[in-house]
């Protein structure tokens, strides 16, 4: 696999007015991988993502897809990448089926009823095909917005905010069609969302910015694996009082908090085989242990917030 | 296809397909049946009252309530309505797409932002020969289909002028081309301030706002309005009623459509360097 990055960023500045929404952001994006691009309301993440699709011009700084300057290879780049920007919106007036017919003569690609069927069952839609845009929930739309991003097979799709309005079902197919895409074709995704858990979960690669500017690039594994993991444990039933094992120093130091049938608590990943022991020593029988990175902390401590 | 080609199929088949340019098309079929009923009612009894003041100078033969008449008489009352009909269209095919959202899909496609204007600019040309060919066919063929054929007495600045029947065809030609022309003028301005902003109505009310104040300052014969008046193109929009003079002051019309050429090609490379200028942030 090529080792060119897919985007490349370099010392992005944009400003709307006396405002700069963008301060010399650079970052790079590398193939096959499915990066999340995080930060708070306000932070120059649409902007930034806007900028990369050519959507807003910066003042100043480079934006290279798969190495080359958007400023100059547009045309050839745009055929290569698909997205949703900001939120998918369509020709009300006309059906799915339409539209995407419609979005697919624009990317220059001669479409049969069978890709387009491929597609729409994809994402979840067939069936609904013919019916008019402006009768599809926030959600239908989502996915009709995903299938145009797919329509002409593109090697890097940008998804800004795509899981807003999803049911949890629908969060849970999305997750499912991008991990599809990435492992099957190779799609790299640059995927910006407030849900810090669906990120967590899927992203192999996380950017941060806060206010225009970078706080931190990196593989989600390696910038975690700094924090504490939040492990809980499910026990059989709900103790009627705060069971006395929890006066043993190793719950006590780590902060735990009995909630219901669950015990959770604060520890590296090492600390884990030391907790089983003390589980086997104290005689507490349990169902089920889990421990999560806690990507959300992780993202207030490194915003401030 | 090209990808300019594929743009521009995909503009056309919005335009035929977006409801709003029914309304158009409506408004001027109503119009034009709603004129031939009244004139077929009432007509002649209007008519005769007219003609009345001209028969002490000399004697009006044959039919003077025709289809051409009719066809004259449509023109110059949808001389107003025609520019709004055409703004409401054209003034919302870029502003409308960013208020709505769907230029983020459009921009974000191997089109360049250059061949998706003028592919608007043609479809909102091609909506204005609709409607054209539609206000031709209702005044002029379905008019004439009613009220029969005949010599037109048109009434204009220089007074009453009888046009023969054998001799009107051309300057209808002549006359529906510099209403094109005219309303291409209107279709460009109409393009270039959707270009300019976000929102769908604020470009249509202001091409209206712009012709009434050109119209206004074309009314008055005043010395500081006359310096400006050659170059409004309001002033060249009526220059199709020259057609109807005897004889045709040719040179006054090339004049205009001259005129009328020039702001459509400004209006257009205007609205090209705009909308190549601006950042997307709707």
């Amino acid at each position: 696999m090529s080792k060119i990055p897919v985007i490349s960023a370099k010392n992005l500045v944009k400003n709307y007015g006396n405002f700069r929404a963008v301060d010399d952001i650079s970052f790079e994006v590398m193939p096959g991988s499915i990066c999340g691009f995080l930060g708070p309301n306000g932070s120059g993440k649409s902007t930034t993502l806007r900028m990369m699709t050519d959507l807003i011009r910066p003042d100043s700084g480079e934006i290279l897809w798969f190495g080359e300057s958007l400023k100059s290879h547009r045309s050839s780049i745009m055929n290569r990448i698909g997205c949703i920007i900001e939120k998918p919106d369509f020709y009300t007036y006309l059906s799915a089926l339409e539209n995407l017919q419609l979005l697919g003569r624009a990317s220059g690609c001669r479409k049969t009823k069978a890709d387009y069927d491929e597609l729409l069952q994809l994402v979840g839609l067939k069936g609904r095909e013919k019916d008019a845009v402006k009768a599809y929930s926030h959600g239908m739309k989502q996915r009709l917005g995903l299938a145009q991003a797919l329509l002409h097979q593109p090697e890097v799709v940008i998804l800004d905010e795509p899981n807003t309005g999803l049911d949890p079902q629908g969060i849970i197919d999305l997750r499912e069609v991008i991990l599809q895409l990435n492992r099957e074709k190779g799609i790299t995704f640059l995927f910006s969302s407030h849900i810090l858990n669906e990120v967590q979960e899927i992203c192999t690669d996380l950017i941060v910015i806060h206010k225009g500017k970078m706080v931190v690039q990196g593989p989600t594994t390696e910038l975690l694996s700094q924090q504490k993991l939040r492990v809980s444990i499910e026990l059989p039933e709900k103790p009627d009082t705060a069971p006395s094992w929890l006066g043993n120093p190793f719950f006590t130091e780590r902060h735990a908090v009995l909630d219901g049938r669950y015990l959770d608590l604060q520890m590296s990943k090492e600390e884990i085989p030391l907790l089983l022991e003390n589980l086997q020593k104290v005689g507490q029988s349990f169902y089920r242990i889990d421990y999560r990175n806690q990507l959300e902390k992780y993202f207030l401590e490194i915003t401030n917030q | 296809m090209s990808s300019f080609g594929a743009i521009l199929k995909n503009e056309l088949y919005k335009t035929i397909r977006r409801p709003r340019s029914y309304i158009g098309i409506g408004v001027i079929s109503f119009i034009c049946v709603m004129l031939q009923s009244a004139f077929y009612q009432d007509g002649k009894e209007i008519l005769s009252f007219v003609t009345q003041q001209f028969e002490s100078t000399f004697q009006i033969q044959g039919e003077v309530l025709n289809g051409n008449l009719i066809c004259f008489i449509v023109l110059q009352t949808l001389i107003v309505q025609m520019p709004l009909l055409v703004a409401l269209v054209t003034g919302d095919l870029v502003s409308g797409e960013i208020a709505q959202g769907t230029i983020r899909f459009l921009l974000t496609r191997p089109a360049s932002r250059t061949q998706i204007i003028i592919a608007k600019w043609i479809a909102g040309l091609f909506y204005t020969l609709i409607l054209l060919l539609v206000l031709g066919f209702f005044a002029l063929f379905v008019s004439k289909w009613i009220f029969g054929d005949g010599d037109l007495m048109a009434l204009n600045s220089e007074g009453l002028t009888v046009i023969r029947a054998d001799d009107i065809q051309w300057r209808w030609g002549l006359a529906f081309v510099i209403a094109f022309l005219s309303l291409g003028v209107v279709a460009g301005l109409a393009n270039l301030l959707s270009a300019i902003m976000d929102n769908s109505i604020t470009p249509i009310v202001s091409v209206m706002a712009i012709i009434i104040v050109f119209t206004i300052i074309g009314m008055f014969d005043l010395p500081s309005f006359d310096l400006v008046k050659p170059f409004l193109f309001t002033t060249h929009m009526i220059s199709w009623k020259s057609l109807f003079e005897d004889p045709v002051p040719m040179q006054d019309i090339l004049f205009s459509c001259g005129v009328l050429v020039v702001h459509i090609i400004v209006f257009l490379l205007a609205s090209i360097w705009i909308f190549n200028k601006k950042d997307m942030k709707a």
